[in-house]
Order: C-alpha cells, then sequence, then structure tokens
C-alpha cells in the first residue's frame, strides 16, 4: 500500500492507494487543498470568506468556487433545520476560539455570545453577490474540509483502491488493500489513538463531529469547545463526546455528523434509526450505540 | 374472635401486596423486553464484547476517522 501524507486546514491529510498514483496526483492533490484553504479559512486574513466576513453588509462579489460551497452549506442549514448553521463565527470567537490552534493553548478568554442572526439573514444575488447582513459572520470550519475531499475524489483514478483522509473526514473508493474493504477505526473520545469500533468501508465517506478534541477552558473556569449549538450560540451541552456517520459524500456525512451530535444521544439515535442513518454514537459516559451499521462494522471493542 | 379477625386481615394484607408486587415486576419485564425488541432492529450494540477468532480475522485498521 503506497502512502502520502501533508498537512493543509489545521490537521494531517493522508492519501492512501492500493499500487502507485498517476505521476503528479499527490501534487494536485495538494495543490487543491491549499486553493481551498487560501479562499475559505477563517483565518487567513486574506482569504475570500475573511473578506466577505468584514463587507459589512456591502455586496460581495464571490468567486465561483466560492459560491458553491456557500450554496451547499445554505442548503445544509435549510435540510437540517437549522442544526448545521454557517453563521457561528462569532459564538465560537466568543468561546474564546479566535485565531487556529488556539484550542491547544490551554485556557481562552471568553466573552458573552452574540445574537445569533442565523443562516436565512445570506443572500446570493442572481450575478452573484453575497449580501452578509453587518453582525453576521460565517465560518465553513468542517463543512469546507469535507467539501475539499469531496473535491479531491475528483482528481484520483477510478480504476484503483484508494483513500483520502484529512484529519478523520475521508471518502474511501474499492476494496482497500486486501480486499475486505477499507478498515477505519473510529476513534475512542476519551482515549486519543486508539479504536472503540472498525469499520469496513467501500465507496463511501466517514465523518466524525466531536466535542472532545477542540477544547480548552476558559478565563472563567468552564470547560469549552468548538461546537457551537447555533439555537443559542454557545458551545453545545449535548451529552454526546462523539458522532461518526457514514454517508456517500464526505459533507452528507459532516452535516449530519454535526446535526446528530447537537441533537444529543436520545434524539440521535430516533434520527439514525428513522432515517436510516449508519452512525456511531458514543455518548459522555463512553456508550456506545451502532445504528444501521449492518455489515460495515467489522470490530467493536469490549469493555 | 379478635385473633380470626386479625389472622384474617393479616392474609388479606399479604396477599394484595404480594399480588401488587407481581404486577409491578410483570409490568417491568414486559416493559424491558418491548424495549429490548424495538432496539434490536435498530440500535445494534452496546459495547459487546469480540469473540477471538473475530480479533484474528480483521487486520489492523488502514485509518481513523476522529472528530477534528
Amino acid at each position: 500500500m503506497e502512502m502520502h501524507a501533508f498537512r493543509a486546514m489545521g490537521t494531517e491529510i493522508e492519501l492512501l492507494s492500493n499500487g502507485p498514483l498517476p505521476p503528479g496526483t499527490t501534487v494536485e492533490v495538494e495543490d487543491w487543498f491549499e486553493t481551498v484553504e487560501a479562499a475559505l479559512s477563517r483565518f487567513r486574513p486574506d482569504s475570500e470568506l475573511s473578506l466577505l466576513n468584514a463587507s459589512d453588509g456591502r455586496p460581495f462579489a464571490a468567486s465561483p468556487m466560492f459560491l458553491e460551497v456557500l450554496t451547499l452549506a445554505l442548503d445544509a442549514a435549510r435540510g437540517s433545520g437549522g442544526l448545521f448553521d454557517p453563521t457561528v463565527l462569532y459564538g465560537v470567537m466568543a468561546a474564546g476560539y479566535r485565531e487556529s490552534g488556539d484550542y491547544e493553548r490551554g485556557i481562552l478568554v471568553a466573552t458573552a455570545p452574540p445574537p445569533n442572526p442565523g443562516w436565512k439573514d445570506i443572500e446570493v444575488t442572481h450575478d452573484g453577490c453575497v449580501l452578509l447582513p453587518p453582525g453576521v459572520g460565517i465560518d465553513l470550519g468542517g463543512f469546507a474540509k469535507g467539501w475539499t475531499v469531496d473535491r479531491a475524489a475528483g482528481l484520483l483514478p477510478r480504476d484503483c483502491a484508494w483513500l483520502l483522509n484529512a484529519g478523520g473526514d475521508l471518502i474511501a473508493r474499492g476494496n482497500g488493500p486486501s480486499s475486505d474493504g477499507w478498515l477505519v477505526g473510529v476513534e475512542d473520545p476519551a482515549q486519543p489513538g486508539t479504536d472503540v469500533a472498525v469499520l469496513q468501508i467501500r465507496n463511501r465517506a466517514v465523518a466524525t463531529s466531536s466535542i472532545m478534541r477542540r477544547r480548552w477552558l476558559t478565563d472563567g473556569g468552564a470547560v469549552s469547545h468548538h461546537l457551537i449549538d447555533p439555537r443559542t450560540g454557545c458551545p453545545s451541552e449535548t451529552d454526546l463526546a462523539s458522532v461518526t456517520v457514514i454517508a456517500r459524500t464526505v459533507t452528507q456525512a459532516e452535516v449530519i455528523a454535526k446535526r446528530l451530535l447537537l441533537s444529543g444521544s436520545t434524539e440521535a439515535r430516533a434520527i439514525s434509526s428513522r432515517e436510516h442513518i449508519p452512525a456511531v454514537l458514543i455518548d459522555s459516559s463512553g456508550c456506545s450505540s451502532f445504528v444501521n451499521c449492518g455489515g460495515m462494522l467489522a470490530v467493536v471493542r469490549g469493555e | 374472635m379478635a385473633r380470626k379477625g386479625i389472622a384474617t386481615e393479616a392474609r388479606l394484607h399479604v396477599t394484595a401486596g404480594s399480588v401488587a408486587l407481581l404486577l409491578s415486576a410483570w409490568a417491568a419485564l414486559a416493559a424491558g423486553d418491548a424495549i429490548k425488541q424495538s432496539n434490536a432492529s435498530q440500535v445494534e450494540a452496546v459495547r459487546r464484547p469480540i469473540a477471538p477468532n473475530q480479533q484474528q480475522a480483521v487486520r489492523a485498521p488502514d485509518t481513523q476517522t476522529r472528530g477534528s
């Protein structure tokens, strides 16, 4: 098995393949990640996203790529009933997460959350301009990363097996290195580096949403994290530690995982069952539920 | 007469309590079974231990998914 790794979007990117990839493929993939990060990162002051967030209500002429991502994000907000909402920028900043890597610094200063205006206030005009009301800020976070992975898959050959993993958001093609599928460990959120289960993935995408990784103490002594509940503008008080979802695209898996995590364990189980969503739900006590995983569940670790 | 009355009252009290206990236990069992049956088709497992042969049949994971 071949493996190529690089760093982008604040995380490790792995490209695994069941044999050598065509020359130039890994460079194309790296360049693609850099292109998207340059446009959509809230941590880069000259990114399209940062310029839009500073537009103060003035019409902003967005690039076709930006419009595509924004439109998909707004569709996801609509489809999730607002549980996924890209306008959480000022909420996550108020929680203390202002600069890239902040959560690794231990104690962050938190301020009162701003009113959360919601995605419905964003307007995209017919000529490709975005109207973002003053006081509304967009954070595309994990959504943009998942979208980047989905598009990067189009750069990879269709006649070999490969897996592209961007910090836990991944898409896999083919039967894996041993024809038993690609084996994907689901990290135990309480014990990073260990797995609670192993999934067998073929031609599917996987995404995990967790409140345990980007986590810090506030100056007020409270434990905080980066997953903002759009209904409150504050870090979610969910009883779920992490949610892993299997879907056709990383973008879909990412949005569903967030929606389930924000819903809490009881509602998440009900939603997953009702909507036939393959999901691994791990609550804050360490109890795992496997919903609709069927033949994709290779191993479950015991107590 | 009084002793007979007391004995009768005691038997009634014990009987009623036992019936109540049995009814309660039966209801709990029935409810638990119903929950297990409805969950079985949807929520598959909660931390069940894996068999040794199942562990050996699966190689080490190729990668990992985690929150980011």
